[in-house]
């Protein structure tokens, strides 16, 4: 499966080698790589492509589905135009959720691997939570130079910085060195720049950039005035109503374009009818091979 | 298949919240359980004590009284009696003589007084007489002392029996007053109905006298018309018997000349024939002399006298037919009185059947009462009524309230209740978002989906772990329960059975403290 994954990925990027700028030929030669042990991501509970019915998997297509369309992935080639005219690709999502452990790295990264694994789509997974950075603990990356160094350090070229899987589409990008007060960092004319540069780099690539909370930090609204889009998490039964609506508060002003997703539910039932389709799917597999044993 | 999350919003989400404060749910039940095991251990023991008396009345009164009057409700008058038993002076005689008076402590005698009056009002509320079959009834009391119970049914007995209330409860006074006054009511009614009578007679004097004397005069119109009717009979025969005698009575006495004038001719007749001149003058002669006309020969005297005898009887016909006829149409006229005038003699012929009638109901009426008095005189009942005490109280060694058991039951279920309430209550107050479309509709931005929780092998085991807590706790619960429930309502009967003299000392010990352990 992961060779499958790969040779996908790798074809997907002949394509992009084809009709993308030049800058982007050399990062993966330039940017370090490693290998995702889908093994220890199932046994932390995130989504590997080989559970592609799990009730995980079901929800987390729905969600991507929206997700998509919210920010016209798919037409952007007609978009095009005008997208570039307003300097913005419309694929820098921020993750966030009201108070710390709602589920926020948890979202981002189920919503990185599902959209590299299953839509081919390339995706970027940046890990600003400066103060409690995580996504590196769960992919078991070791600490290394990224956000942080490259916004104290303009001369960085910030592709660099990224980890790219050899299986799938996804690079990493980790927090980097830990900073004093990262809000006066993030909220700089430097760092729209950097965003802007993520963002236009690709306009194929999605951003997924996985910030802190926002009642607990400043960095996450100052982090949202460089998205296009916020996903905003918001733990099942347990994230209080006025807390929510005051970060909503909050991120509204910076950036109208805010979707939530309800983490945690004992009974989520938003993947129902994509689990319809997965079923339909296999019974034609079967029936597809039944004809060829009767013949055996 | 059910799919639970598409189940009515409220119910996910009282049921979500249900499940997400499991360990709230077990907590509030913990406490609750535990409240009310300690409620329930606080209540003291108390001792029931049982009597049961047969009250044999004389059942005689069913015949008689069957036909009389309904019989009085028996329920009513077990009330009565027992309102008649637990009056104030009765249920203080009861305090005083099971000794409970001894268990008031008062500093002045206006507080003893006040005490002793809360005291007869609670125990008059506690002492309960039933009657589970008619003349049968129970005496029961509970208290924590058993021997205090059993003393008060005591008392109440032999209250009962003293004051002979089952005696209330006896239909024969009752049944006796009942026909007296029945029998003075048809007293009075008889007198009534001759006093009709007689106010009739005399109202109706003249024609009761007219219809009598003419019945009377008929009845001897009829004797006459009878005796005439023989007389005439007779008459008639006498008439024809004379007929026949005056026929064959010559009537001329026979002459010596005609005899001699017959034989003469009757010689000549031999000599000569009929144109002899002595023949024809022989026969003219005797034609003279038979011709009646002429008097040539003497009538014979006993020809004339039947021939009177027979015209006397013929006359006396006549007059009996005349007045037999006479007789006849005069019957035959008062008949006619006698029909003009019955409506008169018809009211008096009905005022006389009902005098009659009320007068056979009153005999009726004495004749039972006589059979009531004899049968008293002779029945049982004579000596009042028989107290069969089937079941004396005895002291009780085992609590029969409260019931424990199902107060240590009840509780359980009513803490698991209390704690689902709790939680249900907290997710109620609680303002999160049990599903998407709440969220949707809260803030009405765009939801993307809901994810399901985690299932990394950490959590798959902190879940696990949980459930093993969760299930240790509520079986924890059941087992302090099952435990209570044997300290409090298994061991103790074995206990008591271990002896009698122990058992009563550990009474003692339990009264003085006012709970039950051992």
């Amino acid at each position: 499966m992961g060779l499958i994954e790969k040779a996908i990925g790798v074809s997907s990027l002949g394509d992009g080698q084809g009709v993308q700028s030049p800058r982007r030929r050399t990062s993966p030669s330039a940017a370090t790589e490693f290998d995702v042990d889908f093994k220890a991501l199932a046994a932390q509970g995130f989504y590997t492509p080989t559970a592609r019915s799990t009730p995980l998997a079901l929800e987390l297509r729905a969600i991507k589905r929206r997700l998509l369309r919210r920010i016209g992935f798919f037409n952007r080639g007609v978009n095009q135009r005008a997208l570039q005219q307003s300097g913005r690709q419309r694929n820098l999502i921020l993750v966030t959720s009201t108070r710390p452990a709602e589920g926020k790295t948890f979202s981002a990264i189920n919503l990185a691997l599902s959209l590299a694994c299953e839509e081919d789509i390339e995706v970027l997974l940046v890990d600003a939570d400066t103060p409690r950075p995580k996504v590196r603990s769960h992919f078991g990356l070791p600490e290394s130079a990224g956000l942080t160094d490259r916004l104290m350090d303009p001369t960085i070229n910030i592709e660099e910085l990224a980890t790219r899987s050899r299986q799938i589409p996804l690079s990493i990008l980790s927090e980097g060195v830990n900073v004093d007060r990262p809000g006066d960092l993030l909220g700089s004319a430097d760092a729209q720049r950097v965003f802007t540069e993520l963002s236009t780099a690709r306009n194929d690539r999605l951003v997924i950039v996985d910030a802190p909370p926002v009642l607990a930090t400043t960095e996450a609204v100052v982090l949202a005035r460089h998205v296009d889009e916020i996903v905003f998490v918001v733990e099942a039964d347990a994230t209080p109503e006025p807390a929510v609506a005051a970060a909503l508060d909050e991120i509204l002003e910076v950036c109208p374009n805010v979707s939530l997703v309800l983490n945690r539910c004992l009974l989520a039932g938003g993947g129902t009818h994509y689990g319809s389709y997965e079923r339909y799917e296999n019974t034609r597999s079967e029936a597809a091979t039944q004809p060829i044993q009767r013949v055996e | 298949m059910l799919n639970l999350s598409e189940l009515p919003q409220p119910i996910v989400r009282y049921g979500v919240g249900l499940w997400r404060r499991r360990w709230t749910v077990v907590a509030v039940a913990w406490l609750t359980a535990l409240l009310a095991w300690f409620a329930v251990w606080t209540i003291p023991d108390a001792y029931e004590s049982r009597a049961q008396v047969f009250v044999q009345t004389e059942n005689i009164l069913e015949p008689v009284m069957s036909d009389v009057t309904a019989r009085p409700d028996y329920e009513r008058r077990v009330e009565v009696m027992r309102h008649a038993l637990l009056t104030r002076p009765n249920v203080e005689e009861i305090i005083y003589r099971s000794g409970m008076d001894k268990t008031l402590e008062a500093s002045s005698p206006r507080e003893r007084q006040v005490k002793m009056e809360r005291l007869i009002n609670w125990v008059a509320g506690e002492i309960k007489i039933e009657s589970p079959q008619p003349m049968l009834f129970s005496v029961t009391y509970a208290n924590g002392d058993p021997t205090l119970a059993s003393n008060i049914v005591d008392a109440v007995l032999d209250l009962f029996i003293e004051q002979d209330l089952g005696a209330s409860l006896q239909e024969n006074e009752d049944a006796k007053r009942k026909l007296e006054r029945q029998i003075e009511r048809f007293e009075e009614r008889l007198a009534a109905k001759d006093q009709e009578v007689a106010q009739f007679r005399r109202e109706h004097a003249d024609e009761l006298a007219v219809i009598s004397g003419n019945q009377r005069k008929r009845e001897q119109l009829e004797a006459d018309i009878s005796r005439v009717g023989d007389q005439l009979s007779i008459s008639k025969r006498n008439v024809l018997t004379l007929q026949r005698v005056l026929g064959s009575t010559p009537r001329m006495t026979s002459g010596s000349e005609l005899d001699n004038l017959k034989v003469q001719l009757s010689n000549l007749r031999s000599q000569y024939n009929d144109n002899h001149p002595d023949i024809q003058g022989i026969q003219a002669r005797i034609k003279e002399l038979e011709n009646p006309e002429s008097n040539a020969l003497p009538l014979n005297p006993e020809y004339r006298r039947i021939e009177n005898e027979l015209r006397a009887a013929r006359d006396q016909v006549a007059a009996f037919e005349i007045r037999e006829q006479r007789l006849r149409d005069e019957q035959e006229a008062l008949t006619f009185t006698l029909s003009q005038a019955p409506a008169v003699e018809a009211d008096l012929q009905r005022i006389i059947r009902d005098y009659e009638q009320t007068q056979k109901s009153y005999d009726d009426l004495v004749q039972s009462r006589d059979r009531l008095d004899l049968t008293t005189v002779l029945g049982p009942g004579s000596q009042g009524v028989d107290y069969n005490v089937l079941e004396r109280p005895q002291p009780s060694f085992t609590p029969t309230s409260p019931p424990r058991f199902l107060m240590i039951v009840c509780s359980i279920v009513v803490a698991f209740g209390a704690g689902a309430a709790a939680a249900i209550l907290f997710t109620f107050l609680d303002k999160t978002y049990t599903q998407t479309p709440e969220l949707q509709e809260a803030f009405g931005l765009p939801v993307l989906g809901g994810l399901s929780e985690v299932s990394s092998v950490h959590v798959k085991k902190g879940r696990r772990i949980d459930f093993v807590k969760l299930g240790l706790a509520c079986l924890a619960l059941f087992v302090i329960a099952g435990a209570y429930v044997y300290w409090e309502v298994i061991r103790l009967p074995s206990h008591a059975g271990a002896g009698n003299d122990q058992t009563v000392v550990i009474e003692f010990e339990d009264t003085s403290e006012g709970h039950s352990w051992g």
